[in-house]
């Protein structure tokens, strides 16, 4: 690194990355502490008051900086802890208010419909996951997320058993939106209390009144940086230039968050480290691993291509930030991630691929379209592979399956926007699944006993 | 507006720690000296100016097809809105017309009105100008 004034390299170096690089902040995230509110008017009081400057400032903040900030989200407490009682119309009620409140405040996604059930659901808990299907049906902006394993407590099988069926449910009571419900609804082993990623983001415990994290993004300055490489260069020159590239993306992303923690008077949280795609062309996660040298993401190959990649990433960004947090990794989404749909249509990524690519980073099994005749064991089948996955590896994962009805594998769903186009992609399923129907809870493993 | 810049910002340090006083502004160049004498900043005043101070510097890019008094329009408008030019550097890149030049904002109307007469320069004479803050590109290339 250089000292001293910046040089106009330096400088049409940033220009580049931002023009060409498709570099932007992914998202901007207001984590806001629900205690202390008891009712439907109570949260929306405290959601429009506090976050009633976050579009303005964000939006000034990508003028200034030239940095674009896609998304500007709010994160809240889990609504089964603020629900004081286990009644299903409270819960509702709730829902609404934040989506009223996000409507309100100009933001897409509210997140944090959300319970932590790893050991068991309490009787609010249970509450709000029966409400999930209506309230993701009724809602426009609310995202929901469940907690149902975490290495030290193992896996909740009733409560996997169970969200089988509320995906199912969602789906079916939002197939004319080709079952977009499901795609607000994310399903965690080890989730973070400060992801300020959707759908999966909540304000958790440990955080103080509020915060402001950040998401970069990047997948492109990534791949052109690859591309600038000799060719054939050796994978370990692949890995140092990634993590000198996400140093770079990193700093901008913490200089912007703490930019507009400043102006908004709210302390800074975390940078989240992940490398985001968006369905726009150049965009691409899986650009990136061709790029490493596959013909197609999916093939072999893909798991130690993206293996390097997910940890040269932590590497270059955990020297630009003492801020890390959240997800941080790169992300897989199918529908979200250009190159990922076209090798899943293909016939190049199969599901049980992409499992084993979740095992060596963040985050899951994301943005899945499925046959709409899924049964409900085969996603709670699928959620507890998922599950076991990050529990044995002490890792988050996440679930967002999608049963499109009446979909076939190898039709298109396309749910617009951000959430971007999908294949149906293939499963084995099976109408009843044991292991699933046995319930109970899956024991913590011998790792969980680390004190 | 009364400044403090690299010329007297030693005279407002005092035991190591930045003494602020009411109806001065920091720029920029006094932070520069600030940070190599490893001044303390003391106190909510101190920290917000010179949160301040950073975000008045600026970066303009232009960009476009070489022509004559492409620098000298910049600066007149640079000039007209109190701005202080603190490095230029230009040079023509596979046939463009490239010009970065580091501005100090603090004597400006602040940023929308200083990056919108920019704007209008450049549409005036035809190239690509924009206005963006220094502390983004500071925080992608220094420690």
């Amino acid at each position: 690194m250089a000292r001293g004034p910046l040089g106009m390299d330096e400088i049409l170096e940033s220009v580049g990355m931002v023009g060409q690089g498709h570099l932007d902040i992914r998202t901007v995230t207001l984590g806001l502490n629900l205690r202390g509110c008891r009712t439907p008017e109570d949260v929306v009081r405290r959601v429009t008051t506090a976050a009633r400057d976050l579009v303005p400032i964000a939006t000034a903040l990508a003028l200034e900086t030239g940095v674009p900030i896609v998304n500007r989200r709010v994160a809240v407490t889990p609504i089964a802890w603020v629900a004081d009682r286990p009644d299903r119309t409270l819960i509702l009620e709730l829902a609404q208010a934040l989506d009223e409140s996000a409507h309100t405040v100009g933001v897409d996604f509210i997140g944090g419909l959300s319970a932590l059930v790893e050991k068991h659901a309490s009787r609010i808990d249970e509450e709000l996951m029966a409400a999930l299907p209506e309230a993701l049906a009724s809602t426009r902006r609310v995202c929901a997320s469940v907690n149902i394993a975490t290495t030290s407590a193992g896996i909740n099988m009733d409560a996997v058993r169970m969200m089988g069926e509320v995906i199912k449910d969602t789906a079916e009571r939002t197939k004319d939106a080709a079952a977009i419900g499901c795609a607000k609804l994310v399903i965690f082993a080890n989730a973070v209390p400060d992801n300020p990623f959707m759908a999966g983001a909540f304000h958790g415990f440990g955080e103080g009144d509020a915060a402001i994290s950040v998401g970069i993004s990047g997948p492109g300055v990534v791949a052109d940086a690859i591309r600038r490489l000799p060719p054939g260069a050796p994978l370990q020159d692949v890995a140092e230039e990634i993590k000198r590239t996400v140093f770079k993306i990193t700093r901008v992303g913490e200089h912007v968050g703490r930019e507009v923690s400043r102006r908004m008077g709210v302390p800074f949280g975390i940078v989240d480290i992940s490398l985001a795609p968006t369905s726009t062309p150049g965009d691409s996660v899986a650009e990136i691993l061709e790029l490493i040298g596959l013909e197609r993401v999916g093939l072999p190959g893909t798991t130690v291509a993206l293996a390097m990649l997910n940890d040269a990433v932590k590497k270059g960004g955990a020297m630009a930030t003492s801020r890390a947090g959240g997800l941080s990794g790169a992300f897989i989404p199918v529908s979200e991630d250009a190159n990922m749909a076209s090798a899943a249509a293909d016939g190049h990524l199969s599901l049980e691929k992409l499992e084993a690519m979740t095992a060596v980073c963040s985050v899951g099994l994301d943005m899945i379209a499925l046959p709409g005749t899924t049964s409900a064991d085969t996603l709670s089948a699928i959620i507890a592979d998922e599950a076991a996955n990050g529990m044995i590896n002490h890792k988050t994962t996440a679930c967002r399956l999608i049963p499109v009805p009446g979909a076939k594998p190898g039709d298109w769903v396309d749910w617009g926007g951000l959430l971007g186009r999908a294949p149906v992609m293939d499963v084995r399923d099976r109408a009843t699944v044991g292991v699933v129907r046995r319930a109970g809870h899956v024991p913590p493993p011998l790792r969980a006993l680390g004190n | 507006m009364r400044i403090i810049t690299s010329d007297n910002v030693s005279s407002f340090v005092k035991d190591g720690a930045l003494q602020m006083e009411e109806g001065w502004t920091l720029a920029p160049s006094a932070l520069e000296y600030l940070r190599r004498n490893r001044v303390r900043f003391e106190g909510e005043e101190t920290r917000s100016a010179a949160a301040t101070a950073a975000s008045n510097l600026a970066v303009i890019t232009v960009e476009g097809i070489d022509k004559p008094g492409i620098i000298a329009a910049v600066a007149s408008e640079i000039a007209r809105q109190h701005g202080n030019i603190t490095d230029l550097s230009q040079t023509i890149l596979a046939g463009v017309f490239v010009m970065v030049t580091v501005v100090d904002m603090t004597g400006t109307g602040g940023y929308e009105a200083f990056a919108e007469g920019l704007r209008r320069v450049g549409e005036e004479i035809g190239v690509d100008i924009s206005v963006r803050l220094y502390s983004v590109y500071e925080a992608m290339h220094r420690i």
